[in-house]
């Protein structure tokens, strides 16, 4: 048990914090919500009934597409990219999908490599891919999820205004739904752009994320 | 609004997280439950809303106020009343230059939020404990943008 906590601790620590955030927006969310639903003269409603409510999955939704994004970005973007000096970025003879040797696939596998590693055609195609494509259509449906969730949520605020509805494909274009969905998107960049060129110079000693503390500036795609 | 969080790090090429796949499983299925609520919610028909509008036309063309009045949601009511001269929502709704609704056209049902226009009206309705309850009823439309114009509650 001991062991097994301590082999993943990482995903443990950040499942947990996940889980409580979440929790802690539900919460505020119902009574930032129910604040509203008092200032306009419309009954309050219950948590349950919030959790349910296209207001609480668009707040959801919106920063997961985003997050998603960030790192199917980061992904496929380091695989060609590379930036000196970052321990985030392969070393420049690297770019590109590399050899199969490299990648430990058919003939170089061994006997640890997972099944698919192993075998040619379409599952070597599909299992060398699966990390970029499964944060791909997390990130689409979560943005789909906000797309539908933000319609119905702009709606109800058209409504309680005495303004027409409008339908999704009209919502989809929308100064709202690409206001919210910029207004992520930009501070994901940001994030990750600042990632890159920060560790360039600067160290976290025992960080996985950044050089040796005694690395050189230009050492490009070494850890510490 | 949201944070970085850096797993970047291309030193994890090799290792095996086993937990990671339950953890992406538990994502993927909190992300189909969202997508489930949403859309569960986005299936609503509306009925209950258009009942209740069909009602409120039928209690204000056989002239029953006290019934229309008891279809308004609370706030409207009491702001239809502050307006009537005689101080009563009954004495307000008599006064309105209610149309002739007509047949129903159509209802959108968002959340606890309804939108249901008839030939010649529009009404707007809230949900409450009671039931669906309207905020605005003989409502015109002013353009694309700006919010209908109603004579019984509205903005």
């Amino acid at each position: 048990m001991k062991k097994a906590l301590r082999n993943n601790g990482l995903s443990l620590f950040f499942g947990t914090i996940f889980l409580l955030a979440l929790l802690g927006q539900a919460l505020t969310g119902h009574a930032l919500f129910n604040e509203e639903q008092v200032a306009s003269g419309l009954e309050e409603i219950s948590l349950g009934q919030y959790l349910t409510s296209s207001n609480f999955a668009v707040d959801v939704s919106e920063n997961w597409q985003s997050e998603y994004l960030q790192f199917l970005l980061y992904i496929f973007a380091t695989i060609w990219l590379v930036q000196k000096g970052s321990p985030e970025s392969k070393q420049f003879n690297e770019t590109g999908p590399e050899s199969d040797k490299d990648q430990l696939v058919g003939e170089y596998s061994n006997a640890r490599s997972p099944k698919w590693a192993r075998v040619s055609g379409w599952r070597r195609t599909l299992f060398s891919n699966s990390l970029g494509l499964t944060m791909g259509l997390i990130f689409l449906l979560s943005w789909l999820v906000q797309s539908i969730a933000g319609n119905s949520n702009y709606n109800q605020e058209q409504i309680q205004n005495f303004q027409q509805p409008v339908s999704w494909a009209e919502y989809i274009v929308s100064p709202e739904f690409w206001n919210r969905t910029l207004q992520n998107w930009q501070s994901e960049f940001l994030a990750v752009g600042s990632m890159v060129v920060l560790s360039i110079y600067l160290r976290q000693r025992g960080s996985p994320e950044s050089k040796p503390v005694g690395s050189a500036h230009d050492d490009t795609g070494t850890t510490g | 609004m949201q944070r970085a969080t850096s797993s970047f790090g291309q030193k994890t090429r090799n290792v095996k997280t086993p937990r990671g796949v339950g953890s992406l499983r538990l994502g993927l299925l909190s992300l189909l439950a969202l997508s489930g609520s949403v859309l569960s919610g986005c299936a609503a028909d509306g009925t209950g809303a258009a009942e209740a509008a069909e009602a409120f036309q039928r209690d204000v063309a056989g002239s029953d106020m006290t019934a229309a009045c008891s279809l308004l949601q609370s706030k409207t009511r009491e702001e239809t009343a502050r307006t009537s001269d005689a101080g009563t929502c009954e004495s307000q709704l008599e006064k309105a230059k209610m149309p002739d609704a007509g047949r129903l056209l159509s209802t959108e049902q968002f959340g606890r939020d309804a939108f249901v226009e008839f030939e010649h009206d529009t009404v707007f309705l809230a949900a409450s404990n009671a039931g669906w309850r309207i905020t605005g009823a003989g409502c015109t439309p002013n353009g694309e943008e700006a919010p209908y114009t109603c004579e019984v509650g509205g903005k």
